[in-house]
């Protein structure tokens, strides 16, 4: 036992270790990889600060956020059942949040959803990842519908989805197209609010004049604590990998947080970025994640509880089946 | 909606609201499907939001300015406040009530039991009970309007359903307790309560050390139809002025109790006192034989053989004679406690106290009226046990008489109400008040006396006394010993009892056998006032003004003074006014700087030192 601990404990010190040598050379090159980026990636200004008033005249038809929810009763492929639920919720208190519910089990697949994924080579990728990926682009459908809903009845001034708009394009292809029309018919600015950034934009556009142990960095890796509070990078189009999917894109940082978020937007409203990331700044609270405390109050009240999926299994399906199904052997463990 | 959530009871049960607030003593029914409709107090409220926690470290608070961006954008903070009312039952379920279940507010008639149940004639009706402003709305019309409440210097009209406590059932739960600090609204609740025992005729005797009970006049800011002149209902008597002890009546037990009230008598003073008091003294025999014994003690029989001999005339040998007979009873004596004696015994008929009696008072209490013994707090210790005993024992005796069947004087039942009454009757020594509030309070229901003690230390009131008050009304009390007997001496919950320190003015829970559970109520407005009810502040400041002013008139006449010259001036001063100001050159330099800070006049230095000068 204590020899286990002890193997752990040392490969973590050598991890820790590796990490260090990968971002300890990284500090001094700070203010040259600010001026690379702004003369390679996109220009960096500081963002616009709001009193409640300006913002109230950025979107005087308030702000709609939409986020999603997926909880899972089960084990593992197939014998699961997901309960996803969306949310789309205008800050006028006047108006009724819109639900959208929906089940999934890969026991019962609907097939058509799954033509929608751009997934060029479906036969190579096996049958659980298929799965996942056709979950998640149901759970972005959701999303999508619970948005098109809300800029139908409550013509927000913005729309502000969870997640990059890029993702909602690649998983739900169809119905992103409809939202993204109905939006620009409308008037409806549409923003996606990206909390973890993913993405590897600076490292493709600069690489070569980045060091050598920071050119296999992911934008996370090289943005943190890059920015001040309050300064953003309006990247150039032609940096974006995506900008083939009609969108555009800044990094901001929008709160004390070192991490910075990203925001993105159709290539069409792209005048608006500065405006939406203002409005974004202004709604964040200054120590937190930098992502707006309303998106942040629609992802509470959408999240289905592990708590509320059982109660909601219990009740409704029937004791036979559920045991057949969706039992967990581990979950029956004795101790 | 408001709605039985979470782990519940067959005694408590949570209730979440998201319309509006829960508040405290609310009492709700909750509907339960299985057990019927279930009556239930809310003993403690919150309200949350869920996007606003409590969380200090980890960078959860909320800067306002967002709230503020998203209130501009339409959104409504409230929306996401819940609220929960921890909710007691009134009487315990059966089983745990069902969670998820619909709970609403009362009607009238569904919990007029708990907070009514005698009718405004024949109660005391001293407030409204707290938090039944909604159920108030469909009681009967001769339970609306009939009070008015004081809050914040405004006067309310009644917002709720009237607490009226029903004097008659003392007959089974006697006596009253008040306790509550200094600006609790202890002593409005007193008033109160006296006003209502004038409004219903009962024979009241007050013991007013404070000098405060006075009904002449009327509340400042009471509309005028709502006067009452209780002039006709109540006496003020003086102790020594209107009323005192017939010394002749007097026996030496009661004697010993007068001697004794200020400070207790030492033993060989009681020996003293029982040696010499005769039945049917009077207070001149009685002193007399005091002040010849004196003098015979202080002297030697030889000495006082002497004088006898040298005596002239028949009244000086007559005093000797009898100065050497007391000598030769009362020889083991000792001469200190004589003189003590004596002394004490002068003191109070210095005080009045042997040039009355207490026949006005008991005319007073047989015509059914308020009757007020004001006097120092001594006096009132030594004269208020006696008249106690006195009135007590009047009482009991016509009882006695008439269970056995003879006849005696007719005597009332009546009410003693005491302020301060831990100084009548303290914890852990004797006073000679205790023991007659003691056997009144043991006995005194059988015979129809009954105490109202008001007191800021309940602690230090006799516990026996304590234990048979048995409803207490308890006003903010901030001593935490205090809130201890509290929570010992009544039925009121660690909810309550934790809120004792921070009650407003003229709130007060009633804990009483009568109603069964504890009642916070507001006490009404009083329709009388206090003569003291003016801040002694202001009145200061009032008389300091008015006394500048009248100076600075003086002063003016006076003008330039120099400082050489302060002697001479205060010197005028003290003429022209007729020696109303006589000013020393300190208090005259002290008044004029003074006046100079307050930009009635004016000063500065000048070649021949320091000058006033007036300001034109």
């Amino acid at each position: 036992m204590f020899n286990i601990e002890d193997e752990l404990r040392e490969r973590l010190m050598q991890f820790n270790d590796t990490l260090k040598k990968r971002y300890k050379s990284s500090g001094g090159f700070n203010a040259k990889l600010l001026s690379l980026i702004n003369n390679y990636i996109g220009e960096i200004s500081d963002i616009k600060e709001l009193n409640p008033n300006q913002v109230a005249n950025l979107a005087p038809r308030g702000v709609v956020a939409v986020d999603g929810s997926i909880n899972t009763a089960g084990s593992s492929y197939p014998h699961y059942v997901a309960v996803m639920r969306s949310l789309a919720q205008s800050t006028i208190a006047a108006y009724e949040p819109i639900y959208k519910y929906e089940i999934y089990s890969p026991l019962f697949v609907d097939t058509g959803i799954e033509g929608t994924y751009e997934d060029g080579s479906n036969a190579a990728v096996p049958a659980a990842v298929r799965d996942e990926n056709r979950r998640s682009a149901h759970m972005a459908r959701l999303e999508i519908e619970a948005a098109i809903e809300a800029i139908k009845y409550m013509e927000p001034s913005v729309m502000m989805m969870d997640g990059s708009l890029a993702q909602f394009r690649i998983k739900c292809r169809d119905r992103w197209e409809d939202l993204c029309d109905m939006a620009i018919k409308t008037g409806t600015i549409l923003i996606g609010v990206v909390e973890e950034i993913k993405t590897a934009i600076i490292k493709q556009a600069i690489e070569e004049y980045l060091p050598e142990n920071m050119r296999d960095m992911y934008d996370r890796e090289l943005l943190f604590g890059l920015l001040r509070p309050g300064q953003m990078i309006s990247i150039n189009e032609d940096c974006l990998g995506q900008g083939k999917l009609g969108l555009a894109a800044c990094f901001a940082r929008t709160s004390m947080d070192p991490h910075p978020i990203a925001i993105d937007m159709p290539v069409e409203q792209a005048l608006y970025m500065k405006d939406m990331a203002a409005l974004v700044y202004a709604l964040s609270p200054r120590d937190g994640r930098g992502v707006p405390l309303w998106l942040d109050m629609i992802d509470n009240r959408v999240r289905i509880t592990t708590q509320m999926m059982e109660a909601l299994i219990d009740e409704y399906i029937d004791p036979d089946i559920r045991h057949r199904l969706l039992v967990a052997k581990r979950q029956n463990r004795d101790i | 909606m408001m709605q039985v959530v979470g782990l519940t009871t067959q005694q408590e049960v949570w209730v979440a609201s998201k319309d509006k607030p829960f508040r405290i003593n609310q009492i709700l029914i909750i509907e339960d499907e299985y057990q019927g409709p279930q009556r239930g107090e809310v003993v403690e409220t919150n309200s949350y939001n869920r996007f606003i926690p409590l969380n200090i470290n980890g960078g959860g608070i909320v800067d306002t300015s967002i709230l503020e961006s998203l209130k501009q954008l339409g959104y409504n903070i409230g929306q996401d406040t819940i609220h929960l009312a921890k909710v007691r039952l009134i009487t315990e379920a059966q089983y745990p009530l069902q969670t998820g279940c619909i709970v609403r507010t009362p009607h009238f008639d569904e919990v007029s039991d708990l907070m009514v149940t005698v009718s405004p004639e024949d109660g005391l009706v001293l407030g409204v009970i707290k938090s039944s402003d909604e159920v108030s709305a469909d009681m009967p019309a001769e339970l609306k309007n009939i009070i008015l409440l004081y809050e914040k210097g405004e006067v309310k009209p009644q917002n709720g359903v009237p607490f009226i406590f029903d004097i008659k059932s003392m007959q089974q739960y006697p006596h009253i307790g008040v306790f509550g600090g200094s600006g609790s609204g202890k002593s409005f609740g007193m008033r109160v309560m006296l006003e209502e025992l004038m409004k219903l005729h009962i024979p009241v005797l007050v013991l007013d050390p404070h000098l405060e009970m006075d009904f002449s006049a009327a509340a400042s800011g009471l509309p005028d139809e709502w006067r009452i002149d209780y002039s006709a209902f109540f006496s003020r008597l003086s102790i020594g002025r209107d009323i005192g002890v017939a010394f002749d009546q007097l026996s030496t037990a009661d004697l010993k109790n007068l001697l004794g009230a200020s400070s207790p008598l030492s033993e060989s003073m009681a020996n003293a006192v029982e040696t010499l008091h005769k039945r049917s003294d009077s207070y001149q025999t009685f002193s007399d034989r005091l002040s010849m014994l004196d003098e015979a003690l202080d002297d030697t029989e030889a000495g006082l053989k002497a004088k006898l001999e040298s005596a002239t005339d028949a009244y000086k040998r007559k005093y000797y004679e009898q100065c050497i007979e007391l000598r030769h009873s009362y020889r083991d004596l000792p001469l200190a406690s004589v003189r003590a004696v004596s002394w004490r015994l002068r003191r109070l008929y210095n005080d009045g106290l042997f040039s009355h009696d207490i026949q006005p008072v008991e005319d007073g209490l047989k015509q059914g009226k308020l009757m007020v013994i004001q006097g120092s707090s001594q006096m009132i210790n030594v004269f208020g046990t006696y008249l106690l005993n006195n009135l007590y024992h009047k009482r009991r005796d016509y009882k006695d008489a008439q269970a056995r069947g003879s006849s005696a004087d007719y005597f009332p039942p009546f009410v003693v109400v005491a302020d301060e009454a831990h100084n009548f009757a303290p914890k852990g020594y004797d006073t000679p008040a205790k023991s007659v509030l003691k056997e009144i309070a043991q006995e005194g229901r059988k015979y129809g006396t009954f105490l109202i003690l008001a007191t800021q230390r309940p602690t230090v009131l006799d516990e026996n006394i304590t234990a048979q008050l048995n409803t207490k009304f308890v006003f903010r009390t901030v001593r935490s010993i205090d809130i201890a007997t509290i929570k010992e001496e009544t039925d009121i919950t660690p909810e309550e009892a934790r809120r004792l320190p921070y009650l407003p003015s003229g709130d007060a829970f009633v804990s009483s056998a009568i109603i069964g559970r504890t009642v916070p109520i507001r006490v009404r407005m009083a329709r009388t006032a206090s003569p003291h009810s003016q801040n002694p502040f202001d009145e200061l400041k009032e008389i300091f003004s008015k006394q500048e002013e009248q100076l600075l008139r003086y002063i003016e006449d006076k003008l330039p003074i120099y400082e050489a010259d302060m002697m001479q001036k205060a010197r005028e001063i003290e003429n022209d006014s007729n020696g109303l100001y006589t000013l020393t050159v300190d208090q005259l330099k002290g008044l004029l700087d003074r006046l100079v800070e307050q930009g009635k006049i004016s000063g500065r230095t000048s070649v021949l030192g320091y000058i006033y000068e007036s300001l034109s």
